[in-house]
């Protein structure tokens, strides 16, 4: 399989040799471009499976580039920018961003959305189903396996974080509270369960998740419980 | 203070004389101008020509007349007068005759008293002659003994004749027609004259005398009295000229002007009743006045009342150059008490009195109807009830007005400046008051804008420069990784790249907090509230932060209600107050330590606190810990923006929550109050 290709585009050039250098290093093939126009122009002669793009660029800001790919593209694309509130991330999502890294990132976590992205892409739309497995997102759980993969990543959990992880996944999106999960998954009445509920699933998250602060499947409803996301 | 002193000595002296001249001027011209007077409508020289002669010439000869005429004697006053009544017809009856005999015995008394009074007259008489002849009998009476009396008499300069059919005389005599008229039905003739030459010993010589002595005095106490007169109005004129002012012809004020002017005229009154009272006391019976006109003490008396009238006059025309004669009145005063309350419109005052003014005569009417009939006094009772309904109804509509500005006052200061009543709703007399309300809820509204405007100019420069920070730091933070890659040479470089990793990280930890301290502080951040359990909260909060305590070597006691404490607040924002707290006490907490967390309820508020003995002594206020970037430690050595606490507590404001921090000794306690989720329930 050829080397997957890569376009980062940044107005800041040392921001994308830095970016290159871990790319290169991962054996991605990268084109540069330092704003909208360029970019747009790179993606019609160039093949490429992923677009990092900067916001605010001039010519062409990466909203409005991020617009014109979409009309006929459906390759991931990470936004990257300093703007690091949370409407400016559901701005972006909703735009059809596929992933958002806020600026100064961490060049570990920036590869390894990257990677994410390109498996999601480009290995696991053809995974046909099973009825044993839960999924989400990059996030796989074999119920007869007991076997957890993110990205096709295999990830070892203990027993109880397996049991909290498995009964999460089965009730998608709902919220439990520290003692509903604790009930179910110890099978013990709730007394004075403490902090024990949120230490492992701070736990699972700091497993499965590329930045556990800011987790994409098992998220933290502050004061009322946990949940994981459906992707 | 010198000038003042020589002011005084020169100038005021000076004004002090004039008033003292004039004083004694009025006191000179009283009496000589009573003097010249006297005679003053006299166009003679000659005595015998005067009023004064004339008179007392007239009034002896109608004694004379009437002692020789009609009284006579006692007998023929008896018999006539019993006469007149008894020929009376209407008085016959028997009823009337003791009423008769009374009126009898009336009319003989007096005419008895006549007679003697007119006998003493004339004994008193040396001068004066007469000559009184009934044609008829040839009877005469006269004063004189001579051969021929009518021709005597006639002699004299002043005869007069009288008979019944003419009179004969060159004066007016006042008792011409009384003594025709007694003269009238008889053939009496009279003669009568004063001798040309004067004789001592009756009031003709003394007046002569006096006469001839005024006549001599006339011209030199004309000349006084002109004198004195000049002097007067010479006085007069300076004094008006000069009061008032001081020697630069400044306005100065007198301490007598001090005095109410009401006042002023009271004493002059008292004054002047007490020199009647004086004058009267030590009364001089005295001949100095000529004609016994009046005595020294009437012209001092009159003197006084009139020096008394000028210095109020004078008081009157200073106060007239200071223009403060009608405001130096009690009556001033009083309508200005009136009038005082600047800010009340005047017209409050007048409606009131007229309402007090009104309602007493209206009540005085109705005690009066009590006793003419019932429907009248009804009428007056339903007149009364209805003017102080009307009355009660108008103070019920200012007090309305009133009630309004209190509700617009009391909402603006909750700070709502849009709820505003339209100004034609508030009466009359308030409405200025209404205004300035008004004007103050503006410059209130304006000064909150512009101070929103400023906080968020701020916010917004803030957010602008973090933007601007980060592009260069993600470079450093990118090129610190790559250099971490590569093989460095030199023993150091290691330890160096690491500590640039270090501050790389801790500066965007600074740009991050600052952003969202500024966000939280001023209210930019969206709250969406929702229903939480405080409890549930901690729980997660601990256990996220679990590791970092295993790390810092401390223990963790959570202490939670057992059941759930449902507060009302934003999940994203309470996650970051208790991220803060527990993150501060991981800083700042003494290694080997416990950190106590609780949670409980207090009225309506869910409360979380946090106890952690603090490594450093705390020597700062709980105050101060709250500002932004302030740290318990002054070196400012340890990991930490010093933003934490400031983040904590303005966003437990945003959520309506109070936050505070307790200090004593080295424990550090922190207290977190959020409203309760349950107060609709309640």
């Amino acid at each position: 399989m050829e080397n997957l290709s890569v376009l980062i585009c940044d107005d800041d050039t040392a921001i994308l040799d830095a970016i290159e250098i871990f790319l290169v290093e991962e054996k991605y093939k990268v084109y540069k471009a330092t704003n909208g126009v360029e970019a747009l122009k790179i993606l019609e002669e160039e093949e490429i499976q992923l677009i990092i793009l900067d916001i605010m660029m001039p010519l062409l800001d990466g909203l409005s580039a991020m617009i014109k790919i979409r009309r006929k593209e459906n390759l991931p694309i990470i936004l990257l920018s300093a703007k690091s509130e949370d409407t400016d991330k559901i701005i972006g999502l909703n735009m059809g961003a596929d992933d958002y890294v806020t600026k100064p990132f961490n060049s570990l976590e920036l590869i390894a959305r990257v990677k994410s992205q390109m498996r999601r892409y480009t290995n696991f739309g053809s995974i046909a189903p099973k009825p044993s497995v839960l999924r989400t997102g990059g996030l796989v759980l074999d119920t007869d396996a007991k076997e957890i993969t993110v990205d096709g990543d295999i990830v070892k959990l203990t027993a109880t974080e397996y049991g909290i992880l498995e009964y999460l996944m089965k009730n998608m999106g709902r919220v439990f509270s520290i003692n509903q999960i604790y009930e179910q998954v110890w099978n013990e009445s709730s007394y004075a369960v403490e902090n024990t509920v949120s230490v492992h699933i701070r736990r699972i998250r700091e497993k499965i998740e590329i930045n556990p602060k800011e987790p994409e499947y098992l998220k933290v409803v502050w004061g009322i419980g946990y949940k994981m996301e459906r992707i | 203070m010198d000038t003042k002193w020589k002011g005084f000595n020169f100038y005021n002296g000076l004004k002090v004389i004039i008033i003292l001249l004039m004083m004694a001027s009025v006191l000179v011209i009283i009496p000589s101008a009573d003097y010249i007077q006297y005679y003053s409508d006299q166009t003679t020289d000659n005595y015998n020509k005067t009023f004064q002669f004339e008179n007392r010439f007239n009034d002896l000869l109608h004694n004379v007349v009437e002692y020789n005429v009609i009284l006579k004697n006692e007998e023929h006053i008896r018999t006539s007068s019993t006469n007149s009544y008894i020929d009376d017809e209407i008085y016959q009856r028997p009823s009337d005759l003791e009423y008769i005999n009374e009126e009898i015995n009336n009319d003989i008394e007096y005419k008895l008293n006549r007679l003697h009074t007119i006998e003493d007259h004339l004994e008193n008489n040396v001068n004066f002659i007469y000559y009184i002849e009934d044609t008829k009998t040839n009877e005469s009476f006269t004063n004189i003994e001579n051969e021929d009396p009518v021709d005597f008499i006639k002699k004299q300069d002043s005869y007069v004749f009288f008979n019944q059919y003419k009179s004969d005389n060159n004066s007016n005599f006042n008792y011409n027609d009384d003594i025709m008229r007694m003269l009238k039905g008889t053939d009496y003739e009279v003669h009568g004259a004063v001798y040309k030459s004067l004789r001592l010993g009756d009031d003709f010589f003394i007046e002569n005398a006096q006469f001839n002595q005024y006549m001599k005095d006339y011209p030199n106490i004309r000349m006084i009295l002109i004198a004195a007169s000049i002097l007067f109005l010479l006085t007069f004129a300076l004094i008006i000229k000069l009061i008032g002012r001081d020697q630069k012809g400044n306005l100065i004020d007198s301490s007598l002007d001090r005095i109410y002017n009401e006042i002023q005229i009271i004493f002059a009154l008292v004054a002047i009743v007490f020199t009647e009272v004086f004058v009267n006391m030590f009364y001089i019976q005295d001949n100095v006045s000529i004609f016994s006109r009046g005595s020294i003490s009437t012209y001092i008396e009159v003197g006084i009342y009139i020096n008394i009238l000028l210095l109020l006059l004078l008081s009157f025309i200073r106060q007239y150059k200071n223009k403060k004669l009608t405001k130096n009145t009690i009556t001033y005063e009083l309508v200005k008490l009136c009038f005082k309350t600047k800010y009340f419109r005047p017209g409050i005052i007048i409606i009131f009195t007229a309402y007090v003014f009104i309602n007493a005569v209206l009540g005085v009417i109705l005690l009066a109807t009590l006793s003419q009939g019932t429907i009248i006094f009804l009428f007056a009772f339903s007149v009364f009830t209805g003017f102080n309904v009307i009355a009660f109804i108008f103070l019920l509509r200012s007090l309305q007005s009133l009630n309004k500005i209190m509700e617009v006052t009391k909402q603006v200061s909750y700070g709502n400046f849009e709820n505003i009543v339209n100004q034609d709703q508030i009466s009359l007399s308030f409405r200025d008051f209404y205004n300035d309300i008004i004007s103050i809820k503006d410059g209130m509204k304006n000064a909150v804008q512009e101070a929103i405007k400023g906080e968020r100019l701020k916010t917004e420069l803030i957010t602008n420069v973090s933007h601007d920070l980060k592009t260069p730091l993600t470079s450093i933070i990118n090129y610190v990784d790559l250099l971490k890659r590569e093989k460095l040479e030199g023993e150091n470089a290691t330890d160096y790249v690491k500590v640039l990793e270090e501050k790389s990280a801790r500066l965007k930890q600074l740009i991050d907090d600052l952003l969202e301290a500024s966000k939280a502080s001023s209210g930019n951040l969206n709250v969406e509230f929702q229903e939480l359990d405080l409890n549930e909260l901690i729980l997660q909060a601990v256990g996220e932060c679990e590791d970092k305590f295993v790390d810092a070597n401390l223990e963790v006691r959570v202490n939670t209600l057992e059941e759930s404490i449902p507060i009302f607040g934003d999940s994203k924002h309470m996650w970051r107050i208790a991220e803060n707290i527990l993150t501060n006490a991981i800083k700042y907490a003494m290694p080997h330590t416990r950190i106590y967390i609780d949670t409980r309820v207090e009225q309506s508020y869910g409360i979380i606190t946090m106890k952690n003995v603090s490594a450093q002594p705390l020597d700062i206020s709980p105050e101060q810990l709250t500002q932004r970037f302030v740290r318990g430690d002054e070196s400012r050595t340890t990991e930490g923006s010093g933003l934490g606490l400031s983040i904590a507590e303005s966003l437990t404001h945003i959520q309506n929550g109070k936050f505070t921090i307790d200090i004593d000794g080295d424990l550090f306690k922190v207290t977190v109050y959020i409203p309760l989720a349950i107060e609709d329930i309640m």
